[in-house]
């Protein structure tokens, strides 16, 4: 059976029994979605690849708890976001501003969206998101950015699913309210 | 715009570049299963624990079991033994009782015996102490019937000696009277000194004589009870003209002109210090009839002057 169509859980129980090839299946299966998140969090480069590495080194350490009530990429990324606020309560400072992620993208063969219009309209909703408080903000970034479903992005911040729901809920009221004034200041 | 076109543009929200040696970054960072320090190598531990440790439980619990039968029987063949022992000596018991009893009794006797020797020498010491009794009874008899013979022996000495005359108490007062006498003639020869030196004018009082008489103790007549007490301690320092026996007639004036003018007197002996220096020894009748009052001044004058 070829390694890409294995199942996570598969290669999670491999690599427990310290199967380096799975761990390393692993980790291109997962170290993008990590890295943009990370990235999205810290807005910054190195820094991002840093705490990469950090997660999955401490992913590794803790590989035996995992018991697969989550699914594996939920699971990293509760680690990933540990390994962020750790990272943040030693930096005693925010994030440098650097430039922002989706200005920074380089597969611009992918562009995702229809038209300027629309990619004018995405990034200035992107910028709104970044003025979300911390909470609203890594919850829009996990649900949205990152497709983790409700009960995933719960589990990967160990909250109820229904403050997540909440949580999104007020987070878009206020990304429309704070879009709409925009548009009308420009106007 | 809606919230679903929100939900839809954050939905196409790109991804970040990845850095291109983040992946060799992170594959060499894979644990070695083959160092020690690994986390698989703790897991394939681990595992191989998991392997193992049931039988070794197993084979440690029997283990364990049957240790403890081997102890325990040997233990129950320690308790049968010493069981047999116990019942070996429980045979014995009705004899010991028996022999119990017996020293018991002859224990009780030795301690009767040891009472009655205690009451046989209590006895004895009362015996003893009966005896000195009635001795100290008898003396007692004894000088109760000498004690009225000497009773009257006794009276007649009483009467003896009160009508025996006072031989020693004679002496002592003569003895004193001539003391009063060397007194009083101190005391004038002192008046005598203080009048030379001052114009033959005679003292007004004994404070001027401290220098001219030797001690107070001449002050004080041997007859004199009262202040018979004083005078050994008596000094200058602690004299007071009202401790003084003698009537002083301290005058002022140049008493030593005239002869028979009495300047001192004792009121118990009758001993008169007079001017001349010399001191007349009198009878207290005879005093009467030679003391005489001239020109406001007492004076002995004498039938043939």
């Amino acid at each position: 059976m070829d390694s890409m169509e294995q199942p996570l859980e598969d290669l999670v129980g491999q690599a427990k029994q310290g199967h380096a090839r799975a761990a390393d299946e692993l980790i291109q299966r997962t170290y993008q979605r990590v890295y943009a998140w990370l990235r999205r969090l810290c807005q910054d480069d190195q820094e991002a690849s840093d705490l990469t590495q950090k997660t999955f080194s401490r992913a590794w350490q803790s590989l035996d708890s995992f018991r697969g009530n989550s699914s594996f990429p939920t699971w990293l990324h509760g680690i990933a976001y540990h390994v962020y606020v750790d990272w943040r309560r030693k930096q005693q400072r925010n994030p440098n501003q650097t430039l922002p992620w989706w200005e920074d993208q380089t597969d611009q063969s992918a562009d995702p969206f229809e038209s300027a219009a629309e990619r004018d309209q995405a990034f200035r909703l992107y910028e709104l998101v970044e003025t979300l408080d911390d909470d609203a903000r890594v919850t829009v970034q996990l649900h949205y950015y990152q497709g983790l479903t409700l009960d995933e992005t719960a589990q990967a911040l160990g909250l109820a699913t229904s403050t997540i729901k909440y949580r999104l809920h007020h987070a878009l009221d206020l990304l429309k309210s704070r879009f709409t004034k925009l548009n009308a200041i420009e106007t | 715009m809606d919230n679903q076109t929100i939900e839809m543009l954050l939905r196409k929200a790109p991804q970040p570049r990845v850095p291109a040696d983040l992946l060799s970054k992170l594959r060499a960072a894979i644990p070695d299963p083959e160092r020690q320090s690994s986390p698989y190598r703790e897991n394939l531990s681990r595992s191989r624990f998991r392997l193992w440790f049931p039988r070794f439980a197993w084979a440690l619990t029997i283990g364990t079991a049957v240790a403890g039968i081997v102890y325990e029987a040997s233990r129950i063949e320690q308790l049968e033994a010493a069981n047999a022992q116990l019942q070996s000596q429980t045979a014995q018991i009705p004899a010991l009782r028996t022999e119990n009893q017996e020293v018991r009794r002859m224990l009780l006797a030795a301690r009767d015996i040891e009472k009655a020797q205690q009451d046989a020498a209590e006895a004895e010491r009362l015996r003893a102490e009966i005896a000195a009794l009635r001795q100290q009874m008898q003396e007692l008899e004894r000088l109760k019937t000498e004690n009225p013979q000497l009773a009257s022996q006794l009276a007649e000495l009483q009467i003896l000696t009160q009508t025996a005359p006072d031989f020693l108490g004679e002496e002592q007062k003569k003895a004193e009277r001539i003391a009063c006498v060397n007194n009083l003639k101190n005391i004038g020869l002192a008046m005598r000194i203080y009048a030379v030196d001052n114009n033959d004018v005679y003292p007004t009082s004994i404070a001027q004589m401290t220098n001219e008489l030797s001690t107070p103790k001449l002050l004080i007549c041997p007859s004199d009870r009262q202040h018979a007490k004083l005078r050994d301690s008596l000094t200058w320092a602690n004299f007071s003209p009202d401790m003084c026996s003698y009537q002083l007639i301290l005058s002022g004036e140049k008493d030593g002109l005239v002869p028979n003018r009495v300047i001192a007197k004792c009121p118990i002996h009758f001993n008169y210090g007079v001017a001349d220096g010399s001191v007349q020894q009198v009878s207290p009748e005879k005093a009467a009839q030679l003391e005489k009052v001239v020109n406001g001044r007492l004076e002995l004058v004498w039938p043939n002057n």
